[in-house]
């Protein structure tokens, strides 16, 4: 009799709390607006250095040291490579919808795309700029899951139109402050294609920022890049840096 | 009087002389049918293998403009291209091929072969890649199978995988999204890289699907002519039709570009200024544009070659007028003596003039065979071995070709021919003109 009682009150325990974290599809559209905006330097400029370490069971382990600027106002970012020597003065412009590429060798800029690898890492060009996630996709469901040692929501993810990289990802977004932990990203014929592990942030202001990532490829087994961020700062950019005569003259 | 018989023993009287001579005009001649047959090979295998591996002599790429700025490659507006087909005159057209394709990374068990093409093929219809195909392991039985992939011979030794294999393509949609699919390895074909790339061929219907294209949609539409000479005539058809019809042709491109535009390869090109339309923007190109590059070489190698014609063929001469002046001095009695016995000036003449003719005939004959063996002897080289795909281009199967070229071989030798006459004529006339005592005293 005792027994029963005791899986009764159990049982009301769990569905009470279940029901205290569950939240609807239009909540998890409002934590994609959140995750916009703390991902996102409104108002202010963005830099950091980023020291990427790629590791490949082909090509082995390449390190790759870039600095990263971002102007989120004016959707213009600029990627100056630093290391290896060979790559130094390569630098990867978004003005707009124009992504450029650079080559100091050849002296020339040509177009490159959001959804192209980053320098032959595991990461995308689209991973460097700013977040548009509420724009760009629909939550399709929401499930509750433990990661770790974080509870976290599920944020199953379609996307809206035919142009962004991944046409599905699968969220993992901590309950508590609502930063994302981890995303599974498809392919359009819905192979996992990349899993992505946000393991440190940092606060600046109001922005939360991933200082180490690391991307895993899941077509080619063993094949992953970490990125660390270092020197993060919020101090204004001049116009200027985000031109292609900036990125051409750098490294002269 | 057998001036023929007379002649020939004069010559054969003086073998070595003779020889000499034939085997210095042999060489000229050796060298320059060598060498335009050499150029002629190469511009054959390169035509051979672009329309080979592009499928026809025209191509024609669609371009559509997105809401979103966004420019991808696809032919929707079918019909517009259909009716402008109709304008040109079917005599002229062997058949057309429509094409997909997705470059992207070929994976297998942790190998990876990037940059790879994947060419989209409508297997019922494109018989000529079908039969031109040279497939060195596995079979074509299962082509028609959405998810069966020939592979490049290329990728297949990068792979390391084995017929029956399944392998994973990764590649981008039209619009640019990720899509991965897998492909089971049915055959492999020879390379036949083209451009740096190596490809392999699927059928188009899976392709379509995984690149976001509908059924009935392609990105290029390839046109195979009976007459490669027909080229320009049927691609200005073409463009005067697809404007008549309303559809869209690429701005075209500025002059100063065109004179920047190395290799003539510009029409590949659309030009960079910004264009709005609607519906499928039509690029044509041909394979003069991308034998350009190649002709380029050709046209050095033929100057160079004509050069060095010219400096044996000079050499030649000089040879044989020497020669000549010299067997003239020997045969000052000989000739005094066929003239007292009543030989015309003229008939002396023919006679000496033949005898020149006999070793520049000979001497062609000589160069003409010792082409042929020579050409022989080097096509049985392979240079399978050299991954260049400009190489590989210029190549027939990995060696090198050296076709016949009956005409020019036969205006060869009759400039040889002529050439000598002429070199031979001089110290012939200037002997003739003694008098008949001079040359008997």
């Amino acid at each position: 009799m005792k027994n029963k009682k005791a899986i009764i009150i159990m049982i009301l325990v769990l569905i009470m709390s279940s029901s205290l974290m569950a939240i609807t599809v239009n909540e998890a559209t409002e934590i994609l607006k959140e995750i916009d905006e703390y991902s996102n330097f409104a108002g202010k400029s963005f830099s950091s250095t980023i020291s990427m370490i790629s590791e490949d069971p082909e090509d082995g382990i390449d390190k790759t040291v870039v600095y990263q600027f971002r102007d989120d106002d004016n959707d213009k970012f600029l990627m100056l490579l630093k290391e290896p020597s060979i790559k130094k003065g390569q630098g990867y412009l978004k003005i707009d919808d124009n992504l450029w590429f650079y080559d100091p060798e050849s002296r020339k800029f040509s177009h490159t795309s959001l959804s192209e690898q980053f320098n032959a890492s595991d990461a995308n060009n689209s991973d460097f700029t700013s977040s548009s996630l509420l724009e760009d996709y629909k939550v399709t469901e929401v499930t509750e899951q433990t990661l770790g040692s974080y509870e976290t929501y599920v944020l199953t993810l379609e996307a809206l139109n035919d142009e962004v990289t991944y046409p599905q990802q699968k969220v993992w977004v901590s309950v508590k402050g609502f930063l994302v932990l981890k995303k599974e990203e498809y392919s359009k014929s819905n192979k996992l294609m990349r899993s992505s592990y946000y393991l440190k942030y940092i606060k600046l202001g109001e922005n939360f920022i991933p200082t180490k990532t690391i991307f895993q490829d899941e077509l080619v087994e063993g094949k992953k890049t970490t990125i660390t961020l270092s020197d993060v700062s919020t101090k204004d950019i001049p116009d200027s840096v985000f031109t292609k005569s900036y990125v051409e003259r750098v490294n002269n | 009087m057998n001036y023929f018989k007379i002649a020939n023993r004069n010559v054969t009287r003086q073998k070595r002389r003779s020889n000499m001579l034939a085997i210095s005009i042999a060489f000229g001649t050796l060298i320059i049918i060598l060498l335009q047959s050499l150029t002629s090979g190469l511009v054959a295998n390169t035509e051979k293998s672009i329309t080979t591996a592009m499928g026809g002599h025209i191509y024609i790429r669609g371009d559509e403009l997105l809401e979103s700025g966004k420019i991808v490659s696809k032919i929707s507006d079918v019909d517009i291209l259909q009716e402008a087909l109709t304008s040109v005159d079917p005599s002229l057209i062997k058949d057309y091929q429509k094409r997909s394709e997705a470059n992207g990374t070929l994976i297998f068990y942790g190998k990876t072969v990037s940059r790879s093409a994947v060419v989209g093929v409508d297997w019922n219809h494109e018989v000529t890649l079908y039969n031109d195909l040279n497939i060195i392991e596995g079979s074509l039985e299962e082509i028609a199978d959405p998810q069966s992939i020939v592979l490049s011979q290329e990728a297949y030794e990068e792979l390391e995988a084995g017929i029956g294999d399944k392998i994973i393509f990764n590649f981008q949609t039209v619009t640019g999204q990720e899509n991965v699919e897998e492909y089971t390895i049915i055959a492999v074909a020879e390379s036949n890289s083209s451009f740096g790339i190596s490809s392999s061929y699927v059928s188009i219907v899976g392709l379509n699907k995984a690149l976001g294209l509908e059924e009935n949609e392609f990105q290029t539409l390839n046109i195979e002519l009976f007459n490669g000479n027909n080229i320009n005539k049927v691609q200005n058809t073409l463009e005067t039709s697809i404007e008549d019809l309303g559809g869209t042709l690429p701005l075209p491109v500025s002059e100063e570009d065109s004179a920047m535009s190395s290799f003539g390869m510009m029409a590949m090109f659309t030009s960079d200024v910004e264009q709005e339309w609607t519906g499928t923007r039509f690029t044509i190109t041909n394979l003069n544009d991308f034998l350009d590059v190649v002709l380029q070489v050709i046209n050095i190698i033929n100057l160079v070659s004509f050069v060095i014609f010219l400096i044996m063929i000079l050499i030649t001469m000089l040879g044989l007028v020497n020669t000549f002046r010299l067997i003239m001095n020997e045969r000052v009695l000989e000739i005094g003596t066929m003239r007292a016995m009543g030989m015309q000036r003229k008939d002396v003449q023919k006679l000496l003039n033949l005898e020149g003719i006999i070793v520049a005939f000979r001497g062609v004959l000589y160069g003409i065979a010792a082409e042929l063996v020579l050409s022989r002897i080097i096509s049985l080289f392979t240079f399978n071995e050299i991954r260049n795909p400009a190489m590989q281009l210029l190549l027939k199967n990995g060696h090198i070709s050296f076709p016949i070229e009956i005409l020019y071989t036969l205006f060869v030798a009759a400039i040889v021919m002529g050439i000598s006459l002429f070199a031979v004529s001089q110290p012939v006339r200037k002997a003739l003109k003694k008098s008949v005592a001079d040359e008997l005293r």
